[in-house]
C-alpha cells in the first residue's frame, strides 16, 4: 500500500483544540461518539478566539522559527526570539504557549529547535510558561538526544520550582555527567524549598 | 475493500479521566508510557462562562489545559477528554496503520499501562470502538452507480447525481463480551467524500472516493458506572469482529 497521509477535514479550530460549554458535559444527541461536538461562533468574542488561533498562530510559527534559525542562543542571555515570545505572551497569552507547544511537537525529530525552544522558555518565570513549559522541559529530558535532554534539565534549574524535582527523579541518564547534573539539579531545588520553608517570613 | 484505513479509536467513558497537565500526571504518565516514543503535550480548552484572571485569561473565555500523550508523528494519541479517555491510531506518512486486530492489540496493552498509572479510576460508563476507512478510487459512473444501488432518490437526482452524498445506519444490538451483555450502538456510514490528499508527503490531490465509517458503543441510556479497564479487551474484540463483518457485508451491498 502506498504511504499517505490522512484527506484533510474541517476543523473549527487548529491544534485540536475544543470550545464547550462551561455547563456539564452531556452526551451528543446521536448515537455516535465519534467526535465530541463543537459548538458554532455565536458571538463576536468567540470569532474573536477563533481569529486568535487562525490568522495569529501561523504568523506566529513562522516568525518564531525564523528567529530560531537566525539566532545564537544561550542560557542566561536575551535575544530577538525571547523578546518575541515575551511580547506574544502579552497579546495572546495561553494561545502563545500552546503554539510553542505545538512547534516543539512538530520539530520533536530537530534537536536543534527544541534546544532553541528550551533555552528560550527558560528564561522565563515558570509560572510565566505553566503547564506548556513544564510539559515541554518533561518531554525534552525524556527526548533520545543528549543536548536536548540537558537542556530539559536546565529549564527545571533556571524556574528553580519544586514541580521540577519530582519530574527530574523519575529519569535517569546512561552518560554519567548528565547524570550528576540531574541529581545536582534535584539536590539544589530540594534545598532551595527547604531555605523557604525555614526562613522567617517578612 | 477498504484500500486505506485513516484511524482506529477505542475509547472509555469515565466522569473523572478529565486530566489537566499537572507534575505528577506527566510524572505518571512518562513513567507509563515509556515505549512508542509517547511524548506529553497539552490541549487548550476554552470554557465558555467562567472567566478566569492572569497569565490563562483570554477575555471571557477560561483555557483549561488538559493532557494528552502522543508520539511525535501523532500516528498514536491518548485523549483525556472530558468524560473519556481515547485513543487513536491514525494513518501516517512512514506509518504501518495495521489491521484492526494490531490495534486491538496494542489498545490492550496501552490501556493496561494506564490503569497501572493509576492517573483516574478506570470506573466507566460505556466503551466505544471505531474505525474510518476509505474504498479504492472509482470512476465517477462507477461512484453514482454506487449510490443508486443502496438510495432511492427523488427523481432530480435521479436526473442529476448527487456528487456526495451520506448513508447512515444505526441499530440497536446486544453485544456479549465477555460475562456482559449490553445494547449497542451499531452505526455504519456510508459516504462519497472529496477532500485533499497528499501521497508520500508530496503536492495535495483531489480526492474523490467513498468512505466508511463502523462503530459500536454501548447505548448512551445506561450511563451507570459499571466497566473496569478488564472490559476493554473483550469489549473490543468483540466489537472488531462486527466491525469485520460488517465491513464484508457492505462491500457485497456496494459491488453489487
Amino acid at each position: 500500500m502506498d504511504k499517505k497521509s490522512v484527506i484533510d477535514v474541517p476543523v473549527t479550530l487548529r491544534s485540536d483544540s475544543k470550545l464547550r460549554p462551561a455547563a456539564p458535559q452531556v452526551d451528543p444527541p446521536t448515537a455516535s461518539t465519534s467526535e465530541l461536538e463543537t459548538l458554532s461562533a455565536d458571538s463576536a468574542v468567540l470569532a474573536d478566539a477563533c481569529n486568535i488561533q487562525g490568522d495569529c498562530r501561523d504568523q506566529f510559527l513562522s516568525r518564531f522559527l525564523m528567529l530560531i534559525h537566525e539566532n545564537d542562543f544561550e542560557f542566561g542571555y536575551s535575544n530577538a526570539a525571547d523578546r518575541y515570545v515575551r511580547e506574544s505572551l502579552v497579546l495572546y497569552g495561553t494561545f502563545a504557549r500552546e503554539w510553542i507547544s505545538e512547534l516543539f511537537v512538530q520539530n520533536y525529530c530537530n534537536p536543534f529547535v527544541l534546544g532553541a525552544i528550551l533555552r528560550v522558555i527558560a528564561h522565563f518565570e515558570y509560572a510565566q510558561m505553566y503547564p506548556q513549559g513544564m510539559t515541554m522541559a518533561a518531554a525534552g529530558v525524556a527526548h533520545d538526544d543528549i543536548s536536548v535532554k540537558e537542556c530539559g534539565v536546565r529549564c527545571f534549574e533556571n524556574w528553580g520550582h519544586i514541580d521540577g524535582r519530582m519530574l527530574l527523579m523519575r529519569f535517569e541518564f546512561s552518560e554519567a555527567w548528565l547524570n550528576e547534573y540531574r541529581i545536582q539539579v534535584i539536590n539544589d531545588l530540594e534545598r532551595a524549598v527547604t531555605n523557604a520553608t525555614t526562613c522567617p517570613q517578612d | 475493500m477498504i484500500e486505506r484505513t485513516l484511524y482506529y479509536q477505542a475509547g472509555f467513558f469515565s466522569p473523572d479521566a478529565y486530566l489537566e497537565a499537572t507534575p505528577e500526571i506527566i510524572r505518571r504518565l512518562l513513567e507509563a508510557f515509556d515505549y512508542k516514543d509517547f511524548i506529553p503535550t497539552t490541549v487548550p480548552e476554552i470554557v465558555i462562562g467562567s472567566p478566569q484572571q492572569g497569565l490563562m485569561a483570554v477575555g471571557p473565555f477560561s483555557p483549561k489545559m488538559r493532557i494528552n500523550v502522543t508520539t511525535p508523528n501523532q500516528e498514536w494519541t491518548l485523549a483525556f477528554q472530558p468524560d473519556r479517555v481515547s485513543l487513536k491510531k491514525m494513518e501516517v506518512i512512514g506509518g504501518a496503520i495495521g489491521e484492526p486486530e494490531d490495534f486491538q492489540n496494542d489498545a490492550i496493552e496501552m490501556f493496561a499501562r494506564l490503569e497501572k498509572a493509576k492517573v483516574f479510576s478506570f470506573s466507566g460508563s460505556r466503551l466505544t470502538y471505531n474505525t474510518r476507512g476509505l474504498l479504492p478510487e472509482m470512476k465517477d459512473e462507477q461512484l453514482t452507480k454506487v449510490n443508486t444501488r443502496i438510495l432511492r432518490l427523488p427523481s432530480f437526482y435521479q436526473e442529476h447525481p448527487p456528487c456526495e452524498w451520506a448513508t447512515r445506519n444505526v441499530a440497536h444490538f446486544d453485544l456479549k463480551f465477555g460475562p456482559k451483555t449490553e445494547c449497542c450502538n451499531v452505526i455504519t456510514d456510508i459516504n462519497r467524500v472529496q477532500g485533499r490528499s497528499s501521497i508520500d508527503g508530496g503536492e495535495a490531490k483531489l480526492v474523490d472516493r467513498i468512505e466508511t465509517r463502523f462503530e459500536i458503543n454501548t447505548h448512551q441510556d445506561r450511563q451507570e458506572i459499571r466497566f473496569c479497564h478488564n472490559d476493554i479487551s473483550t469489549f473490543l474484540e468483540s466489537a472488531i469482529k462486527i466491525c469485520n463483518k460488517l465491513s464484508h457485508q457492505s462491500e457485497k451491498v456496494l459491488y453489487g
